[in-house]
């Protein structure tokens, strides 16, 4: 609250300061949405928040606002909440009175799952992937899980529009004979699973298609899960006696992710999954109690019999280490180490000392991204890691190791900024590509604020090459192939340490 | 078909041996309610199982001759098995599927739209000790449409209730995060006092609405003393009768600070729990969530004590008196929703008592003699005949409990008939003091005929009913009094001998 008190009177020392206007609509209908809660905030601090909350004409406006760049959001219940990409810039010569925000109903998918017989299967699981392009790669992303109730129906209530892809797993509910009665019943009681379907109701993973979702559409996805032969899984977990343990089975399938087949809780060391379709599953073990927890994985192959899976359960990894400026000298304060899970896309931030040591006594096991955050000038030169697999930019953390890395950093990052034109005119929410032809996953990209502007901060040294896209949304900017329709007329540009370098891009 | 001499053979030999196996149960599954013929139901026997066709046929062979259970099983139903006897086949088992129940329905707001992420309990209703228990059967949160369901309930009495709200969901942020609402039961009823049941029969879905009223919520902050670092920590929002809400907390276990959030206005007793079993740490205090935010609640964390005691046999006439054999029960009392189990212990051989675990709160005492009845029960000041509840203290040692046995009791024989010709003799028995005096009610099961011995001497009621043994709360007064006209009463002194006649009552709770 002070922070925000501060900035609106500094506000209030320019002569009237700038203002932030407009109308909040309905992106489908066009109609203005009342009673919604429009929130602007400094790009730097999100945090630093003012509300207003829309009339009958869903008009809102924020006055005395001071030169900058603004995060514009709106919420309302019935609306999906929305930040806007590409931000606000308020200053001299800025039109920022007279904005129209779009706002979206959410979509919604709903569907039903049947057996052979058309009859619904309970307890189905019904995975929704979004389709989208984080770090510059089009990347699918577990998005939600739902189990399907006893009428065999499922929903996915309040979804954004998107590129949604669905999978299905489940068994046939009188596979539990399994447990009572071994295998003396017929197998096609005990032993009858059902293989994976995907949208739209395929069994085969590479004729998935994409489920196009606009913004408040209702669409319907219905599966059809079939009976195949298949095993028992049984798993035996060596360690953590009476702690409560999560299992979850998981089967490849759409490219570049899993698809959780089964998952269940156990006390005991012994967990069976009934009906399992042949094929190559990944299991995962955790167990908690208060304070700590210990993971196993495996991976193994289930064919037409009965699988034995022996695991053990490992402490949480540790991972501790230090960093060091190239050039010697002492750190800077706030510097941190930031570790983005590649499969869930959430990240950590570990905090660095004085002394440049850092430390997590117990973590999950995962893939991390290994990046630095702190003061713009300073970046990640170099890194490497001692009992744990770097693979390209990737840290592989495995149970019970203790990783030691190390981090060189350098100061001088620069600056490039600049604004993308059309005719002369300033072109808002374009796509601007900071691509390093050396190393693609570094590429980076920002959207221009409402003045055409754009800026990226803490580039390292180097040569990149600079280009503006107006509907980028698309773009896999990390792709060499993607983007070199577009490099003939990109800026080439040395990045110098510390040096500052605006460009204007013509579209 | 195996012939006659075959089937003979088969019921001689012992042990069963794979020749033997010749015989098969066949039979049909079929929708109790209806009739119609149920397909893909399993039926199983405890050595295989099958599905049945399309008209609901099955068939097991190979079976050795004997009794067997066929158990049918779908989803929808009730499983339910019959016995079937082969040697020599048999192909008509007949087994008849009850349908469950959906119960179903909308949770909707002042004005009418759908609240989304509500809490819905259905609660079976059940007796403990004679006293109405009320458990969560189960719970489910209404979705974006406000709509909540609840497959698979049996047959049976329940209450329904909107517990309260989980929290936004990702459509509905901040805005309302700070509202919920009171907890109400199936028919507006505010508390489980006046709460009316909803019968819930086979096959018959059953549609239940709510409106709720969402008021501005507040949270409750305070801190623990007396408290572990280590140890897991809980932190509990309880209603008047036990019920948990559901409330987030966090908790600092570095200084002890604490915030339960989102908690609609009403009368609470916070708690907050360290660790497990006897280890247990508790700490326990009423609130009352009005217009505001609570602060500064000091919560003083205290673990289990252990109860001494002794019961002596008072007419110990020489050395011949047997020691006394008492099963003791300490339940916690006053809330029907409380999920904390009673704790039991018994005598020693010199008749003495220790009963450990017990965290403070009020309990409730039974104490059942093998050859007597207790004549006189004292913890420190409390004359535990004359009052039913046990204080325990937090953080202090309890008072013993000295208790008196009297093995001068009465004997009372008890026959039961039927209301109507050609209802079972088997029943559950009350007998219960005109003083209400839970030390001296005596349960136990009927057989046309039973015998009670160790009866205290006074005016007791007698009660028989047919069914659930948890129909009837018997301990409870104004349920005694629904079923006065249909118990019969009894004068008894010590050493008395007498007989009373009662009629066995339908088991349906008045």
């Amino acid at each position: 609250m002070p922070i925000l008190l501060a900035w609106l009177l500094a506000a209030g020392t320019q002569a009237s300061g700038y203002r932030i206007a407009g109308t909040l609509v309905n992106s489908l209908t066009r109609q203005p949405v009342a009673g919604a809660r429009v929130t602007v905030a400094p790009v730097e601090h999100p945090d630093q928040q003012i509300p207003f909350v829309t009339g009958q004409d869903g008009r809102f406006a924020f006055a005395g606002i001071p030169r900058g760049r603004y995060e514009l959001a709106a919420q309302r219940p019935g609306f999906l909440t929305e930040t806007f990409s590409g931000a606000i810039v308020a200053g001299p010569d800025q039109r920022t009175d007279a904005i129209v925000l779009p706002i979206s109903p959410p979509g919604l998918i709903a569907g039903k799952v049947v057996d052979e017989a058309g009859e619904p299967v309970a307890l189905a699981l019904v995975q929704l992937f979004d389709s989208a392009i984080v770090r510059g790669r089009r990347r699918l992303v577990s998005f939600a899980v739902k189990q399907t109730a006893d009428t065999g129906e499922y929903r996915f209530a309040a979804l954004p529009p998107g590129t949604y892809y669905l999978a299905v797993s489940g068994y046939p509910w009188y596979t539990k004979f399994n447990q009572t009665h071994g295998d003396s019943p017929p197998r096609a009681i005990t032993h009858t699973g059902y293989g994976i379907r995907y949208y739209p109701n395929v069994a085969d993973a590479a004729a998935a298609e994409p489920l196009n979702l606009k913004a408040g559409q209702d669409a319907t996805a219905d599966f059809t899960l079939l009976p195949v032969p298949a095993a028992t899984v049984q798993v035996h977990v060596e360690g953590g006696e009476d702690l409560a343990k999560q299992f979850k089975l998981a089967a490849a399938g759409l490219p570049g992710n899993r698809v959780l087949v089964r998952q269940g809780t156990e006390a005991g060391d012994l967990y069976n999954f009934w009906g399992i379709p042949p094929g190559h599953y990944t299991l995962r073990v955790r167990a908690s109690d208060a304070n700590r927890s210990w993971y196993a994985t495996d991976s193994f192959d289930v064919g037409a019999t009965d699988t034995d899976v022996n695991v053990a359960l490992l402490r949480a990894p540790s991972l501790a280490g230090s960093i060091v400026l190239e050039a010697g000298g002492s750190l800077p304060p706030n510097l941190s180490l930031q570790l983005l899970d590649t499969e869930s896309g959430g990240s950590q931030s570990v905090p660095i000392g004085a002394d440049g040591k850092f430390a997590i006594p117990a973590m999950a096991p995962g893939q991390f991204g290994v990046t630095l955050a702190g003061p713009v000038e300073y970046y990640l030169k170099a890194w490497s890691a001692e009992d744990g697999h770097r693979e390209g930019e990737t840290l592989d953390i495995q149970e019970s190791s203790a990783v030691r890395l190390k981090l060189w950093a350098a100061k001088g990052a620069g600056r490039v900024n600049g604004t993308v034109l059309r005719d002369g005119h300033p072109v808002a929410a374009a796509l601007v590509v900071l691509a390093d032809p050396a190393n693609p996953e570094n590429s980076r990209a920002t959207r221009t604020g409402s003045d055409g502007s754009y800026e990226f901060t803490g580039v390292p040294p180097g040569a990149y090459a600079l280009f503006g896209v107006a509907d980028g949304a698309d773009l896999e900017y990390a792709d060499p192939a993607a983007i070199r329709p577009y490099l003939g007329s990109a800026q080439k540009l040395r990045v110098s340490p510390a040096g500052a370098y605006t460009n204007r891009l013509d579209l | 078909m195996p012939s006659p001499l075959l089937a003979l053979a088969a019921l001689l030999a012992a042990p069963v041996l794979a020749g033997d196996a010749d015989f098969c149960i066949g039979g049909t599954v079929v929708n109790a309610l209806t009739g119609e013929p149920l397909a893909r139901a399993a039926v199983t026997t405890p050595q295989s199982a099958t599905m049945t066709d399309a008209a609901g046929a099955f068939r097991f062979c190979g079976l050795p001759a004997g009794a067997y259970y066929a158990n049918a099983e779908r989803p929808g139903f009730a499983p339910t098995g019959v016995r079937v006897t082969v040697g020599p086949s048999r192909d008509d088992a007949l087994i008849r599927l009850q349908p469950l129940t959906v119960v179903s329905g909308k949770v909707l707001d002042a004005d009418d739209r759908p609240l989304e992420n509500a809490l819905v309990q259905l609660l079976s209703i059940s007796t403990h000790d004679g006293r109405r228990k009320v458990k969560v059967q189960s719970a489910v949160t209404t979705d974006d449409r406000g709509e909540y369901r609840l497959a698979g309930v049996p047959p049976g009495r329940y209450l329904l209730r909107a517990a309260g709200w989980q929290g936004p969901t990702a459509s509905e942020k901040p805005p309302d995060s700070s509202r919920n609402f009171a907890p109400v039961y199936y028919g507006g009823a505010p508390d489980l006092a006046s709460a009316t049941p909803v019968t819930v029969e086979a096959g018959r879905d059953v549609g239940a609405d709510f409106s709720v009223t969402l008021e501005t919520s507040h949270s409750i902050h305070g801190k623990l003393a007396g408290f572990s670092a280590v140890l897991p920590t809980k932190i509990e929002l309880l209603g008047p009768e036990g019920d948990l809400n559901a409330a987030p907390f966090t908790f600092n276990a570095a200084t002890g600070v604490f915030q339960v959030g989102n908690v609609a206005p009403g009368s609470y007793i916070l708690r907050a729990t360290q660790g497990e079993g006897d280890q247990r740490l508790r700490g326990e205090q009423a609130l009352q969530v009005g217009s505001a935010d609570v602060d500064d609640v000091l919560l003083t964390l205290a673990g289990a004590v252990v109860l001494k005691g002794a019961v002596r046999t008072a007419d110990a006439t020489g050395s011949s008196s047997q020691p006394p054999s008492c099963a003791v029960q300490l339940s916690p009392a006053g809330a029907s929703m409380s999920e904390e189990a009673a704790i039991e212990s018994s005598t020693g051989d010199r008749g003495e008592l220790e009963i450990a675990g017990l965290l403070p709160g009020r309990y409730r005492l039974r104490m059942d003699c093998a050859n007597g009845y207790i004549a006189a029960a004292h913890a420190g000041e409390t004359d535990l005949l004359a009052q039913d509840e046990l204080l325990i203290s937090s953080g202090m040692a309890p008072p013993p409990l000295e208790a008196v046995l009297n093995t001068d009791g009465a004997t009372v024989d008890v026959t039961a008939s039927p209301e109507a010709e050609g209802e079972p003799l088997t029943a559950w028995l009350a007998l219960v003091p005109d003083s209400g005096n839970e030390l001296h009610i005596r349960f136990t099961i009927l057989k046309g005929k039973v015998s009670i011995s160790g009866v205290a001497p006074g005016d007791y009621h007698v009660f028989a009913w047919t069914g659930s043994p948890y129909a009837f709360e018997y301990a409870n007064p104004a349920a005694r009094q629904a079923w006065s006209d249909r118990a019969a009463s009894v004068h008894v002194a010590a050493r008395d001998h007498q007989s009373v006649a009662v009629k066995i009552a339908a088991g349906d709770s008045p």
